[in-house]
Parts: structure tokens; sequence; C-alpha cells
């Protein structure tokens, strides 16, 4: 039987291609993710590795709040002392103090940040030890003030060399600093794009950090010495509230908390990997229901003459099994260049990513194996079924019905699947369980599969009424819909494709639509100020911004507001910090009990939902937990109504800083004295944030805008990653146009013997072609939609009140898909153009 | 009657229905090739009912393509009427099966999505034209369909599907209808029907209808019979009975196996 299988595949080479490319496409993306991220992985695994090489033992504050999932917590610095405390252990052979902070240099001719997008502008202190990573490439080691060493990176992108002076941003003023050395990280100089300033330690503790203080020690062991054994021995000596870990442990850590944060870059490329093979296994399904149809009466023959139901079975599933191979094999070469392609996509969004080279791990082609395969033969697997069902009988017969599910039952499956799909949806939706967005995720697969299988009792009414313009326009247009209604199940398996593309991409666009319909107002709500200062991707700034716009003239309020992480009532959450007198004038921050000024006495605010939530009263002492300084206590000064702006949780300035140390500035609003021109204020306000070019200066109405921008940038960024699945649903009508134009090719052949022009029969193929994707769009966009209501239902808490359906954004939807369904119907239509007649007639 | 009769252009009452001109059709090329039709020269009558008659690959089949604008010439003429087929492109061509042609094949000459009626008027349909409704009514009359015009094919019988390809090749008025095989699938008794309409449409329309056959009692129901063998015609035989034609098969095999 295998023979005949493997004849039957290479048989039809376009057939096959096809199946195969959506298999591929699916694949490609699954391994083009997992490359991406297992090279960010390593990237940054190399990078640690390089920084850690010489360290056997660090010696750190502990704390009580686990980082480990968390780069944002901090630590209480190192008292300087504990560095001769550890020196004078047996058995270090070195010891240096580690200065880390914020520093970024200045491009000395456009003024711009180096670096940045994202990646860490990293403050040091230069020490020549082999403990740093850090080697002299040219100049020397920065000894006394105002004199640095930067990376060859950030030497070589803004022309910078030794002698040089140049800015430097810092958590305070910028700082002019003379460029006395050149230094490489690590091995290859690689740093992922961060970059790094060092300066004199005395310096370093001055401008980045705490004077008198470390951020952590480096401890080198003495040949023979083992990284636990040493780590044991300062453990004992230090003293309490610091802990020694191994080298190993730290790098663990710090690659643990990368890969933790890249988990959720992994996972939302998955989903749409998972996206793309979902609607490819409708196409899968389809090809081989329709193979099967058409080789109902070989299969029927091989019935007759002894083959067993099995072996017929396992003939169509061998088929599968060799498609999903091949398809797996090219998906994986195709995900290297996938991988190449995503990260010049988060380029072109305004992301690099640190990714160097390609990682290949083992993982990588067995998930494109098990995926690839996997899915392919369970699509194929009722297919399979269906030819096991066929009567030898059939061999004789000249019209064959292919058996199937009896009508009644599709329906009744089809409908308990929606009804499941929704509840489900509703139930994640509103976060009932602790996987909300697998709830999510399995509710919208099962009502795509629900509505898929109901399509057909659906697709004929709505082919009907949508055929008949086209019926009317020619005779051609007319045979086009008696075409698309001949076959409801596979009109309705092909538009199904395209309808989870299209309710897919709706429903985001609904969303968006909402999301940006309201937030306008929820600005308007929730911000009192003129001017609102912040950076591209929110990265904190100096705080000498702030600073040196209080009390400027013309400035009636500033408030700078530190973002923080603490574990507040038993969650993990975000803490802002900032200052209660000025607040209430730059933010509309409206108390429903309590008051703004208890901040000042050391209270924590709450918003009304967090409070209510967690059953919490003014007056009320609440458990927080400080990565810096442990656990305490902090009572409820007030409650206010929720403010987009602020999140749930607010501190004075002055409390952010007892717990937080070295913070900086992420949003400075700024509300202009009424009485001085606001076009005065603005240029106040730009001086000031020159002092760090990266800062964005917006008033109200430029802050919406660049609200809206970003949107619109997600918006079309997760369009990009929907459109593969788009394509996939096209390569399916493709596909299955193909195949019904070899099944019909004695019906093509009669109607240009009885005189069809070659014209017509394009026409006809392509309006067929036409109706089918529309029906799959229109249901994509009704699905879409009703998704996007729900997902805006589930938003409303978050402000989002009104629903938006953007009615000329679907109709273009429907529009594309139409013209989907014209590209589609191209190649299928000259060939069915270019048929003979006569041996199409001869055709059996 | 078998050479072609030299009429204008303007005297289409004398000119024949089809005809062909040292019509020579190879298959292949070089040393490869077959020869199916060797530079036949032949005339069709209007009015007529004519069989043609021979062993498989005679080129029986090939010459029917061939007159019918469905199949292209290696080297002479096929006529329609006084429109030289050689000379056509693809789009004339269609145009002109459309318009000017009717056919019945053995098999699947209905188109499944349509009901008898839409099947009949298909080629009219594809042109957009409108039927002329009288004559429409005399053909579904004469094939006596008339209780079965909103049936489809796959809700009639294999004689009711030959007799609505009938129909359907004879409603656009054509010059010639061409018939290749129209009883190979059917019973003898629902071949008779088909025969006994494509005689009466001869007789009593004034149609002309050129059939492809092996079955003599089928050639019995022409007025003519053309016998072809190795792509040459080898008799043209007058008002022929199954008896004659049965004869001259039998004389014809006898004389190829001796030779």
């Amino acid at each position: 039987m295998f023979r005949t299988t493997l004849k039957n595949a290479l048989g039809h080479k376009l057939r096959l291609l096809l199946t195969t490319v959506s298999v591929v496409l699916g694949v490609a993306f699954i391994v083009g993710t997992l490359v991406l991220t297992d090279t960010i992985n390593s990237t940054f695994d190399r990078l640690f590795t390089d920084a850690n090489r010489n360290t056997s033992v660090n010696v750190r504050a502990r704390t009580e709040f686990d980082s480990n999932r968390n780069t944002s917590t901090q630590r209480a610095p190192v008292p300087a002392t504990v560095l001769s405390t550890v020196r004078a252990v047996p058995g270090v052979r070195d010891a240096v103090g580690n200065v880390e902070g914020y520093a970024q240099v200045l491009n000395p001719k456009t003024n711009k940040v180096i670096g940045g997008r994202g990646a860490p502008g990293l403050g040091e202190a230069w020490t020549a030890s082999s403990l740093s990573p850090l080697r002299l490439t040219a100049g020397r080691g920065p000894t006394s003030a105002a004199e640095v060493a930067i990376d060859t990176n950030t030497a070589k992108d803004g022309g910078i060399s030794v002698g040089d002076t140049i800015t430097v941003l810092l958590k305070g003023p910028p700082s002019r600093e003379r460029v006395v050395g050149i230094v490489k990280f690590g091995s290859t100089g690689d740093l992922a794009g961060a970059t790094i300033t060092a300066f004199a330690p005395s310096a370093a503790q001055r401008l980045l950090g705490t004077p008198g203080t470390y951020t952590s020690i480096d401890v080198a062991a003495v040949g023979g010495i083992s990284q636990t054994q040493l780590r044991g021995r300062v453990q004992r000596v230090l003293p309490a509230g610091l802990e020694a870990i191994t080298g190993k442990q730290l790098s663990a850590e710090n690659s643990n908390a990368i890969k933790s944060a890249l988990s959720f870059l992994n996972v939302f490329l998955l989903v749409f990997a998972g996206i793309s093979l979902f609607v490819g296994s409708f196409i899968i399904f389809n090809t081989f229901t329709m193979l099967v149809a058409q080789r109902s009466k070989e299969m029927a023959l091989l019935r007759a003459l002894g083959a067993s139901r099995r072996q017929v079975t396992r003939s169509v599933l061998g088929e599968s099994l060799l498609v999903g191979l091949v398809a797996s094999v090219v998906g994986l070469a195709a995900g290297l260049g996938v991988a190449k392609l995503l990260k010049a996509l988060f380029k072109a969004f305004g992301a690099d990513i640190p990714a160097n080279g390609l990682t290949v791990l083992p993982h990588t082609p067995i998930w494109a194996f098990a995926v690839g395969v996997g899915v392919t033969v369970a699509a194929a697997y009722q297919p399979a079924r269906l030819a096991a069902k066929i009567p030898p009988m059939a061999a004789l017969r000249d019209d064959i019905a292919l058996p199937g599910a009896s009508p009644k039952r599709r329906a009744i499956v089809g409908g308990l699947l929606v009804a499941a799909g929704v509840a489900a949806l509703i139930a994640g939706l509103a976060g009932a369980t602790g996987q909300p967005a697998a709830l999510v995720g399995v509710g919208a697969v099962a009502v795509f599969l629900g509505i898929a299988a109901l399509s057909p009792y659906i697709s004929q009414p709505i082919v009907r009424v949508l055929g008949a313009p086209i019926a009317r326009t020619s005779y051609a247009g007319r045979l086009a819909r008696d075409n698309a209604l001949r076959n409801p199940r596979r009109t309705a398996a092909t538009a199904s494709a395209l309808m989870v593309g299209l309710a897919l991409v709706s429903a985001i666009t609904v969303m968006s639509a909402s999301i940006k319909e309201t937030s306008g107002r929820i600005i308007d709500n929730s911000l009192g100020a003129d001017f609102v200062l912040t950076t591209s991707s929110f990265s904190p700034f100096s705080r000498a911004v702030a600073e040196k716009l209080n009390g400027a003239p013309g400035v009636a309020a500033v408030s700078a507001f530190r973002l923080g992480f603490a574990e507040i009532g038993g969650s993990a959450t975000q803490l802002t910090g900032t200052d209660p007198a000025t607040v209430q004038k730059t933010v509309q921050l409206n108390t429903v009990s309590g008051s703004v000024g208890s901040m000042a006495k050391g209270a924590l605010l709450v918003d009304s939902k967090t409070a209510s939530a967690k059953g919490w009263r003014v007056g009320q002492r609440v458990p927080v937990v400080f990565g810096t300084t442990g656990r305490t206590t902090l009572p409820i000064g007030g409650i206010f109504k929720q403010n987009q702006l602020i999140g749930s949780y607010l501190v004075s300035t002055a409390t952010f800083d007892q717990h937080f140390t070295g913070s900086l500035d992420s949003v400075v609003a700024v509300t202009a004295d009424p009485n001085v021109p606001v076009s005065t204020v603005r240029k106040t306000v730009d001086t000031a944030a020159a002092l760090s070019p990266n800062i964005k200066v917006e008033d109200q109405a430029q802050f919406k805008a660049d609200q809206r921008k970003q949107i619109n940038q997600t918006l079309s960024f997760v369009l990009v990653l929907l459109a593969l699945a788009v394509l996939i649903a096209a390569l399916g009508i493709v596909n299955t146009l193909a195949l019904s134009i070899f099944e019909r090719t004695r019906e093509i052949g009669l109607l240009r013997a009885v005189g069809m022009s070659r014209r017509q029969l394009r026409r006809m193929i392509r309006l067929e072609s036409v109706i089918i994707s529309v029906f799959g769009a229109l249901l994509g966009v009704v699905v879409g939609v009703g998704f996007g209501w729900a997902l805006v239902a589930a938003l409303h808490d978050q402000g989002i009140t009104t629903l938006v359906i953007p009615v000329p954004s679907l109709i273009l939807y429907v529009v594309l898909a139409a013209v989907i369904g014209v590209l589609a119907a191209v190649l299928p239509a000259r060939r069915a153009a270019r048929l003979n007649v006569l041996t199409a007639i001869a055709t059996t | 009657m078998s050479s072609a009769s030299t009429a204008t252009p303007h005297d289409t009452m004398v000119a024949p229905a089809a005809r062909a001109e040292r019509l020579s059709k190879v298959y292949g090329k070089a040393e490869t090739s077959v020869v199916a039709l060797d530079e036949v020269t032949v005339a069709f009558a209007r009015g007529q009912f004519t069989a043609i008659m021979g062993p498989s690959g005679s080129g029986k089949s090939t010459l029917l393509h061939c007159l019918a604008g469905l199949d292209s010439v290696t080297s002479g003429s096929a006529f329609i009427g006084e429109t030289d087929l050689t000379n056509l492109d693809d789009k004339r061509l269609t145009a002109l099966r459309r318009d000017r042609v009717g056919f019945v094949f053995q098999a699947y000459n209905l188109v499944p999505t349509l009901n008898a009626l839409e099947n009949i008027t298909l080629p009219m349909d594809l042109a957009g034209r409108k039927p002329d409704q009288e004559w429409l009514n005399t053909v579904i009359d004469v094939v006596g369909l008339r209780d079965r015009l909103k049936h489809r094919p796959t809700e009639l019988s294999g004689g009711q599907q030959q007799r609505v390809a009938c129909a359907r090749a004879l409603a656009s008025r054509p010059d010639v209808v061409f018939a290749d095989e129209p009883t190979g699938n059917l019973d003898s008794r629902a071949g008779a029907e088909v025969l006994g309409f494509l005689r009466r449409s001869v007789q009593d329309m004034g149609q002309n209808v050129i059939m492809v056959t092996h079955d003599p009692v089928a050639a019995a129901y022409a007025d003519r019979a053309l016998f072809l063998a190795d792509g040459r015609i080898v008799e043209d035989m007058p008002a022929p009975t199954a008896e004659l034609v049965l004869d001259h098969i039998k004389h014809f095999e006898l004389s190829t196996s001796e030779s």
C-alpha cells in the first residue's frame, strides 16, 4: 500500500505543493519564533557568562521580595566596609566592589542618546581587576572625577575617541566627562544593545549609587578552592542582611530573569504560529477530504480487491504523513529565514532585539516535526476514516456520494461547540480562573470549530444572497454561484480558513478602535497637566529635569512620577511615587475616602477597585515587601477613583525613595500658570527637557495623538502577524479551486465544447473564488465583531466603556477578501482555460 | 456526392452544411507520428443524417472533431458552411461552436448544477442570446421532455439525459449537429429513442446531423454511411441498412485480414 501512497503523492505535484505550503508556513513560524528566542537567550547567556567569568562568589544584600521573576526589583546597597572583611577571608584572591547605575552617553554630533531602544545604559565603577569583564583597548582607566571610559560599541556609534569630552546623562544633572579609555566587554564586545560608561570608583558611587556603598561585591577564589567552599567561608563573615552566592548561581539568576522577561515574547509569537497552523489544518482537512472523494473509485476498487478498511485508512494517513514530513523539513529551513524576518519586523516597529547569529537547539527540530506531522495527520484523520467507509460496491457505480457524519449530528456538535466556546470565552475574559488567557484561547478555538461545523448550513442562504447580484451580471457569474453552492461542505471548509483569519483581524480592529475612541477621554478624565514629559518606551530619565522645572517661571505645578515594584497585600505589583503637594494639580485624583495629603505622612493611596477587591478601608495597615528594605506595613491614607495614568498604588516621593534607591522619573507632568502664555511655558519646559535629549514634551493634544499612534502601531504590528494566517487561508482557496477544477475537468471540457469562451471560463472560476472569499470574510467579520465586543466588555473596568465598530475598516476587509479571491483564482483559472477541450471531455 | 461542390459564398442553399478538403491530421512528430486522417475530402449536404463508421483507430472520431472545430488540423481545411475553421482563433472557434454547431457526446453531456431546461439553453445563455421560444418548444416536445424540464441531470435516466443533450444541440438551430457515439452508453430501447429523435430532426425539422457510431443498427437510421479505415474514406454508402452495414464490415474485415 505504501507504494500506492507514494505514487499518489508524487502524481499530483501541485496539489502536494499547495497542501505542503500551508503546513510549511505554520511550521516555519514556530521554528522562527523558537530560533529567535533561543538566539536572544543564548546571546544573554554568553553575555552573563562573560560578565561573571572570574566571579566565584557574589556578595549582595538579602531581599524578601524575590527578584527572580522581576528585573525591576532592587536590593539594598552593600556597605563599602564589607569589602575589606571579604578580602581578608582565606582563599580569596581578589574582591572588588561593583557600582551599577544609570549612565547614557550623548552622541556629540547629533546630541541624541547612543543605544537606548529598550536596552539599558549602564554606568559602572572602573576596576582593572580580572573580575571585571571590561578590558582596555585604548587609553587608560578613569582615575579621577570627570573621567570616563566607554565601551567599544558606544565609541564606534558616536564616533568618540580618547581625549574627547562627552555629555553623560545620569540620575542627577547631566555631566561633562572626558573620555580617557575605550573598553571592550568580555571576549566579543557584544552587549546586546546596552552601553557601558565606566567611572572612577568614588565618582561612580557619587554619580550612580550612594557614597560609601557598593551595589554588590565580586570575589575571585585562589586556585583549588571551589565556588561553594568559598561561598560558605564568605557567608560566615558577612554582617546580617547580606548574602553570598556562587558565580554560577549569579549567572543563572541573571539569565533566568531575562528568559522570564522573554517568555512573554515567546508565547506572544507562538500564539500567532498556532493561529497559522490552525488555519492550515482547515486546508489540510479540506484537501484530504477532496482527495478521498476524487479517489473514492480507486479506493472502492482496492476494497473490492481485498484491501481492508484499515489499509485504506492507512494509505490516506500515509500520504498525510509524507506531506507532514516534507512540510516539516521545508518549514525547518524556512524558519531560519522567518527568525530573521521577525527580527527585522521588530526593528521596523522600533524594538531592536539583541540576537546575533542563529541558535538552533534540539527542541526546535523536535517541535517542527511534532507539530508539522502531528497537525497534518490529525487533520487528515477524519478524511482517512471516511475513505475506509467507502463500500466496495462504489467501484461499480458511476456517481459516488461520500459518506459523512449525519447533518443532524454535525449541527448538534457545531452548536454545542459554539455554546461551550462562548461560555469559555466569557469565563476567561471575566478572569474566572487562574489561566484566563488559556481559557479565552480554548474558547475561541471551540467557537471557530463550531462555526466551521455549522457553516455548511449558513453557507447555503448566504451564498445564494451573495451570489444573486453576481449571477445577474453574467452567465459565468450564475454558473459561479451554482458551483459555490454545489458542495456546501467544501465551500464552508474553504471559507472557514479565511473566517478564522478575518475574525481575529476584525476582533483586534474593533478592540483597538474602541480603545482609541476611549483613550482621549481617559486622558481628559485623568490628566490635569498641560504638558507631559516621557521617553519612548517609558524608560526612566534624570531627576534633574523635574528639579529644574520646579518653581520655574510660568510653571504652576510639577509632578514627577517614579515607578517601582513591590509586593503589596500579597501580590507583586507596580507602585507609583509622586509629590502629594502637586499631584492634584497635575492629575485628576478624586478621593472616595481619606485624603491625598495623608501620603505626606507616609500613607499609601489605593484605587477604589483594588480596595474593594481586597476589602481595604482607610486607616487599615497593609503588609508591603520592598526589595531593598524588606517587610513593613503601610497605613491606607486614602482611596481614589481609578486613574489610568497613576495605577493602583500611590505613595509620596519621600516614602518611595525610602524604599527604592537611585530611582529615576518615568513621567513628569507640568501644569502651566494660567496667567502666562502657554507658548512661553512650553519654551521653559522644552529647555528643561533638553537636559535629557530622549525626553518627549507633549501637550494634552499631542499626548492623546501619541497614545493613539501607539495603539495604531500595536494594531499594525499584530495585523502584520495575522496576515500570515490570511495568506495561508488564501492558499487554501487556491488549493480548493485547483482541486475542484481538476474534479470538474470533464464539465469544463463540455462547457468549452458547447461554446464557453476562455474568458467566460476564467470569469466563472474567479467569481466562484470571490463568492467563497467574501462568504468567509463576512462570517469572519461577524464572529470577529462578536469577539471584539467581548474583549471590550472585559476591558470595561480599565475605562474602555464605548464599543466602537469601525465599519469602514470592516468593509475594507471584506473588499480585500474579494481581492484575495480574485488573486487566488488566477492560477486555477489559467490552468482551466488552458485545458484542451477534447482531452478534458475524454477524461474519466 | 463525395466531392466538394463549388458553391459561391452567396448561394448558401447549395453549399453543403460541412465539408473537409484534403484534410489531414497527424499526431506526434517525425518517426513516431501517426496519421489519423489522410487527405480526406468529403462534403455533407444539408438536410441529411450521415453516419461515420469504421474500426477503432480508423480516424472517424478525429474527422468529427476536426469538422466540429474541437481539434486542430495538420493540413487541408474544414468548413462549417462557408467558414474555414482552420483560419479561426480560439475565440472565433468558441463562438462558432456555440452558435453554429450542436454537440452530443457519448456521456457526460450535461452540467450537473443546471436543470434540464437550463442545459438545453446553455449555448444561448453563454452567448447572452434569448432562445427562439417557438423553436425551443418544438424541440422540447419532439424529445418529449416537457415534464422533466425542472429536473437536474442526476434525476434523469441515461436515455433522458441523452435526449436533453440532443435538445441542447438543436435548440440554437445550428448549421450541423455532431453526435459522437450518442447511444454508446444506452440500452437498445433508450438508444432507439435517441436515434429516432435525431432521425426526426433531420426529416421533420430540416436539421443536419453527422454521427460517429460503430453500431450497424444505429447507422441504419442515417441517410448515408461513410466508412473510414486508416484515415481514409473507403466507402460511401447511401441509404444504409443494418444488414448492408454488417456485410460491409464483414467483407472489410475479411479483406483486411487476408491482405
